[in-house]
């Protein structure tokens, strides 16, 4: 083999300033901007950021395989030879036996017709560079599927869509290192997954990371899983590396403001805070990057000096492994997490108003599966209530019930009196709920119709609520969700993602609901966007006395959203009580392991 | 969503699993009963004929002794069905009738036809087929490229020209201008008919592979755009093994759906070409017969037509559920 | 679950998805102002210049010249005049075509799609079952069998012409039938027809305006293909398909009569093609803006 990689020392993978331009004709764009990190074999280290970060182009730029439009300078070392210098086919001899890739979606990085055992041992020769025959493939693909963790043999037949989306994941991994690669760059790995699977596969990459010496590079959104798993950070904003270290020191003492309010925007699992930390802004796309330091807009430390010239990335210790890019690192305190050990006032006991909806052994099948399983809710108003559980749990078909958009296959679903069960609701019962109860949803690029205004949309509600002046109310419940009036006249397609799930929610209140259903408003945002929505929404609550139904996955958004939850699993409440005693005395073990899973900050 | 779907029980046992074969026989007999409709309503073609269907067999300058006659002979006072079923019965048998005009069994008419036609028609559908394919994997490979432009733009111009005005084209350029094929008929035999097949040939394989490039660049081009290819090329897989593994296996429904889509236009185009160089095929056959009002050979034709549609799609369909294993195993792992 | 966008790498990813745009745009204008003035002579069929059906033995087979601009067939007859004369007859029928293809298939697709149930399974199965029906064939033996007609075959060919675009809208409509903006348009209260028609189908505008231009073009092709077989127009009638036909027996003496209505037919069709491109090509660009 490679001497070099024998050797040892320049094992690993290195960039040494490695940049990506977007050409456009004859502009070009920055993308991502003299990135400079290496990993050496069996260590982890994370690139962290939110969307419009770089950070999935630098996985890509990696690799040598950005698309077209895309191109890269600076140079990334691969087992000491620089990689995106060979010819393309150098370069694919190097994929999968020194570097290897996994993807976001296991749903659709596998081929889905073919069988699982040829798909993990494609890349596989014999010693001598032949073939394998039928029966050494098969054994290979058992004992590589064995080492992620699948050990029944039966699933090499299988293909991918009998699987669940953990076991593709798994499956994917072993794909990738079956040719014993050096460096695994796993791209949001986790993401599509459930908490408790995603603890699972970030255990075993892990696991592999020390039994393969496999270094690791971990591309995420989420710090939370970055510090449970990696031994150094680096946090990516608008295209540059503005802190890095071991994780300890970041951990303990971040450097860069922009680390430090991710930090604090993160909701705390244990306990309630008043007032979610957030970050003013959003983050700048590749053609609007201001000159200076890119975060000094949003910075509430910046000075006028930030925003002359550019920040260099320079060492803030003696050892020199932690580095910030940030003029002011020396001089300002940062503050993380400023509530912390305050429980909010008032938020936790609320006076149980009015039964509004009350369901009662409600079921609910789709064909011949079960979605929901005999399930007995109860939402008084004034409070909010959380519906917990990990995807195929049924909080969604609940919470749609509960609006109407869903008929219950049996049981009672009973909404200000008005049995939506029932064979035959009249036009004047619906008129009634849907004058009581409304929903946004989760997904904020499709919730609004793109063709037509902000301003369209929102007085459709009010025209249905009876305003008198659209204008006026329009312009109210802007201001009323945090967006200036002028929005009115906005496509959709104008907005930022928090802009439009705060549009979707001005739409929900447009009718003057007393019930906002909520499903997942905040679970496709990044982190600073969601704690603006979290707290939006803890005001709006303040401020119109409205009742809520929190439908969510994320343990520690329903600690900061709600006061009574319910835990949800196949279809059955497991679990019901009041917020904080669920999460801090959990009785079952469905709700103590989901608990469990979660990756935390705190070490 | 995420849960594992319960297992197919692993069978020793070789042979076909009972929902599969089920799917196939249910297939199967719709395909006898969408036949059974077609005869039925091809049955009715006299009935429809101008004139009536005495008229619709002896032809329009029978004589009132000539249809009594006929109408005796075919029983057409008899009920409906009852001249169905007798009709029927004649074709399993394989009786297709007698031409009017030309006095002579409709299946020799159609076999004579056919020896100019299927030839044409295979030779056609495997050109169209292989190059329309090997065209989209180049372009997709190559999006946004020149030659992709310029494909596109070809399939765009081919799609919007009809059959017969290319035959008139090619038939004018290469058999009058060029001179270097026969531009009209069908020669005599051997080497010669060959030769007067070539422009009749190029003209559809031109017309269709139209169709293919567009539909194969359009699927490939999904397929070379998915994760699955990027993570392929990931794990430094060759692009050989990726076309063969990723793009072909995932395109393979679309491109058996395409390739039963294309017999079925190639028929309909060949109508038109043959017109255009003469040719004495099933499409000649079909069109003389609708200007002599030769009733017993449209309907001939059109039994002859629907067969092949209905055959077409019944493989289409089976061989879809052969190459995609999600379909296979919805149907295996019902009981 | 959270799924977190990277558009730079979306935006492509789907570069290979997407077919290429020719990007010319003087084509495209020319493309205009051909079907500009097809749809002038179809209107006014006064604007040829001769009786387009004026014989004139002694100018028999002429080539293109200042008196005849596009030459004479066989008989003498202007060329160009029939060219013009031609158009009614070569626009209508592709029209009538497409907008009975368009807006069927909508109203079908709307049904199965929106409401689904009963009424999806009997559309679906129709669809299925007249899939792989080639419509120009079935034109075919109808007009062989009941001696043809422009109604019948107008109305063959549209039936036949549905399922491919009644499934592809139907696509279009349960893709989003049960988006978020549709659902919160129901739980506003909006009745349902107000869902459909204000949320539902102007989001498919692009999808119908597709199929349009589509159906358009294959009518080009369908019609003229039925005049050439002799089944469309009387003989001797200033059609483009028909023409074509009648004047192949002089290629071999003079090509222009042939020739001429081909193109004509080929740029009426390529003409639709390439609006029609334009028009989604600018609906893009208008959707990323937005």
């Amino acid at each position: 083999m490679n001497p070099t990689i024998a050797a040892g020392r320049q094992a690993g993978l290195a960039t040494d300033s490695l940049s990506v331009w977007l050409e456009q004709g004859r502009a070009r764009r920055p993308i991502v901007e003299s990135i400079s990190l290496r990993v050496a074999p069996g260590e982890s280290i994370a690139i962290v950021g939110e969307s419009g970060s770089g950070k999935s182009v630098t996985a890509r730029a990696l690799l040598g395989l950005l698309p077209p439009e895309l191109t890269s300078e600076g140079d990334v070392k691969v087992a000491g030879t620089s990689f995106l210098r060979l010819s393309e086919a150098a370069r694919r001899r190097l994929r999968g036996n020194e570097i290897a890739f996994i993807m976001q979606d296991p749903f659709t990085m596998l081929n889905p017709v073919m069988k699982v055992g040829d798909q993990v041992t494609a890349a596989l020769r014999g010693a001598d560079g032949r073939k394998l025959s039928r029966a050494e493939r098969r054994a290979e693909a058992v004992a590589r599927l064995n080492e992620v963790g699948i050990t029944d043999p039966a699933v090499v037949d299988k293909y991918p869509f009998q699987l669940s989306g953990g076991m593709r994941q798994r499956v994917g991994i072993a794909a990738a290192i079956a040719e014993n690669p050096r460096v695994l760059i796993a791209d949001e790995p986790t993401t599509a997954l459930d908490v408790t699977t995603q603890q699972e596969v970030l255990k075993l990459l892990d696991r592999l990371r020390r039994t393969h010496e496999l270094g690791l590079i971990l591309i995420t959104h989420d710090l939370r899983v970055a510090f449970a798993t990696c031994d150094r950070v680096y946090v990516m904003y608008a295209g540059q590396i503005v802190e890095a270290g071991q994780t300890d020191a970041i951990r303990a003492r971040p450097r860069h403001p922009y680390t430090a309010a991710l930090l604090a925007a993160e909701p705390p699992l244990d306990h309630r805070v008043p007032r979610l930390m957030t970050i003013p802004g959003s983050v700048p796309s590749p053609g609007s990057r201001p000159d200076g330091c890119r975060f000094a807009p949003r910075c509430p430390y910046a000075v006028a000096a930030c925003t002359s010239s550019p920040v260099s990335l320079r060492t803030t210790d003696e050892s020199g492994t932690h580095r910030v890019r940030c003029d002011r690192a020396d001089e300002i305190t940062l503050v993380t997490d400023d509530m912390t050990g305050r429980p909010a006032a008032g938020a936790e006991t609320v006076q149980p108003g009015d039964l509004l909806v009350k369901m009662r052994g409600v079921r609910k099948n789709f064909q011949d599966k079960v979605a929901v399983d005999g399930v007995d809710v109860d939402v008084y108003a004034g409070e909010s209530v959380g519906l917990v559980g990990e995807s195929g749990s049924g909080k969604t078909t609940l919470a749609r019930m509960m609006v109407g958009l869903t008929r219950p296959s049996a049981g009672s679903v009973r909404v200000g009196g008005v049995e939506l069960a029932a064979k035959r609701v009249s036009r004047q019962q619906w008129a009634m709920v849907r004058g009581l109860v409304q929903m946004a949803f989760q997904d904020p690029m499709s919730t609004l119709n793109p063709t037509r205004t902000i301003g369209s949309t929102l007085r459709e509600g009010l025209r249905l609520a009876g305003a008198d002046d659209l204008e006026t109310a329009t312009s109210e419940l802007l201001e009323r969700v945090g967006l200036p009036a002028g929005y009115a006249r906005r496509w959709p397609g104008q907005l930022s993602g928090g802009e439009r799930q705060r549009v979707a929610i001005a739409r929900a209140l447009s009718r003057n609901p007393r019930i906002v259903v909520c499903d997942e408003v905040v679970s496709a945002l990044d982190v600073s966007v969601q704690a603006h929505i979290l707290n939006l929404l803890r005001e709006l609550q303040a401020d119109l006395g409205l009742t809520y139904v929190f439908i969510t996955h994320d343990l520690a958004v329903v600690r900061q959203i709600t006061d009574r939850v319910y835990v949800l699993n196949h279809g059955k409440v497991v679990e019901s009580g009041p917020t904080p005693d669920v999460l801090d005395r959990p009785q079952h073990d469905y709700t103590k392991r989901l608990i469990a899973s979660i990756p935390r900050v705190e070490q | 969503m995420t849960t594992a779907e319960a297992p197919v029980a692993a069978r020793k046992r070789p042979g076909i699993p009972a929902g599969l074969l089920r799917y196939v026989l249910l297939r199967i007999s719709a395909s006898i009963v969408v036949m059974l409709v077609v005869s039925f309503v091809v049955f009715l073609f006299v009935h429809a004929a101008p004139g009536g269907p005495e008229y619709a067999i002896a032809g329009k300058l029978a004589t009132e002794e000539q249809l009594a006659n006929i109408r005796q002979i075919y029983g057409f006072d008899r009920p409906l069905l009852d001249q169905y079923w007798t009709y029927l019965g004649q074709l399993l048998q394989g009786e297709l009738g007698e031409s009017v005009i030309q006095r002579r069994p409709v299946a020799a008419l159609l076999g004579e036809a056919a020896a100019v036609t299927v030839p044409l028609l295979v030779f056609t559908w495997v050109i169209a087929l292989v190059a329309g394919v090997a065209i989209g994997v180049v372009t997709a490979h190559r999006a946004g490229s020149r030659v992709d432009r310029f494909a596109l733009g070809m399939t765009t111009l081919a799609a919007s020209t009809p059959a017969f005005v290319l035959g008139t084209v090619v038939a004018w350029f290469f058999g009058i201008e060029l001179g270097w094929f026969p531009a009209l008929g069908i020669g005599d035999g051997g080497l010669d008919t060959v030769a007067h097949l070539v422009l009749p040939a190029t003209t559809m394989a031109i017309a269709v592979l139209a169709i293919t490039t567009r539909i194969s660049r359009v699927r490939i081009g999904q397929i070379l755009a998915e994760d699955q290819a990027l993570f392929a090329r990931a794990r430094g897989l060759g692009r050989w093994w990726t076309l063969r593994n990723v793009v072909l296996r995932n395109a393979g429904v679309q491109l058996i759906t395409l390739s039963g889509t294309i017999v079925v236009s190639l028929f309909t185009g060949l109508i038109l070409v043959e017109r255009v160089f003469n040719l004495p095929g099933i499409g000649s056959l079909m069109v003389e017969a609708i200007h002599d009002q030769d009733m017993p050979v449209i309907q001939g034709v059109t039994l002859c037509a629907a067969s092949l549609v209905v055959v077409v799609n019944l493989v289409v369909d089976l061989l879809c559920m052969l190459v995609d294993p999600r379909l296979r195993l919805r149907l295996e792992s019902a009981r | 679950m959270t799924a977190v966008p990277h558009s730079t790498l979306t935006s492509s990813r789907s570069r290979a998805a997407r077919l290429p745009v020719p990007r010319i745009p003087v084509l495209t204008t020319l493309a205009g102002l051909f079907l500009l003035a097809v749809a002038a002579c179809a209107i006014f069929p006064g604007l040829a210049p001769v009786d387009p059906g004026a014989i004139d033995a002694a100018a028999s087979l002429q080539g293109p010249s200042g008196e005849h601009l596009l030459g004479t067939d066989q008989l003498g007859r202007d060329m160009f005049s029939r060219i013009i004369a031609g158009a009614r007859t070569s626009l209508l029928g592709p029209l009538l075509l497409a907008v009975g293809v368009t807006v069927v298939g909508t109203l079908l697709a709307v049904a199965a799609g929106y409401f689904g149930g009963r009424i999806d399974a009997v559309i679906s199965r129709m669809v299925d079952l007249l899939y792989s029906v080639p419509a120009l064939l079935v034109a075919i033996v109808v007009a062989g069998v009941t001696g043809g007609g422009f109604g019948i075959t107008l109305a063959v060919l549209i039936v036949f012409g549905l399922p491919l675009h009644v499934r592809n809208l139907r696509a279009a409509v349960m893709e989003r039938a049960h988006l978020p903006y549709m659902e919160a348009a129901v739980t506003l209260g909006l009745p349902t027809w107000r869902v459909v028609l204000t949320h539902l189908v102007p989001t498919i505008v692009p999808n119908m305006v597709a199929t349009f231009f589509l159906v358009f073009t294959y009518g080009v092709v369908e019609f003229s293909s039925l005049s050439f077989l002799g089944l469309g127009s009387p003989p001797g009638a200033p059609d483009w398909g028909r023409m074509v036909s009648d004047n192949r027996a002089t290629i071999f003496t003079n090509v222009w009569p042939a020739v001429v209505p081909a193109v004509a037919i080929v740029l009426l069709a390529v003409s639709t093609n390439l609006i029609g491109e334009y028009l989604q090509r600018k609906h893009d660009q208008a959707r990323r803006q937005r």
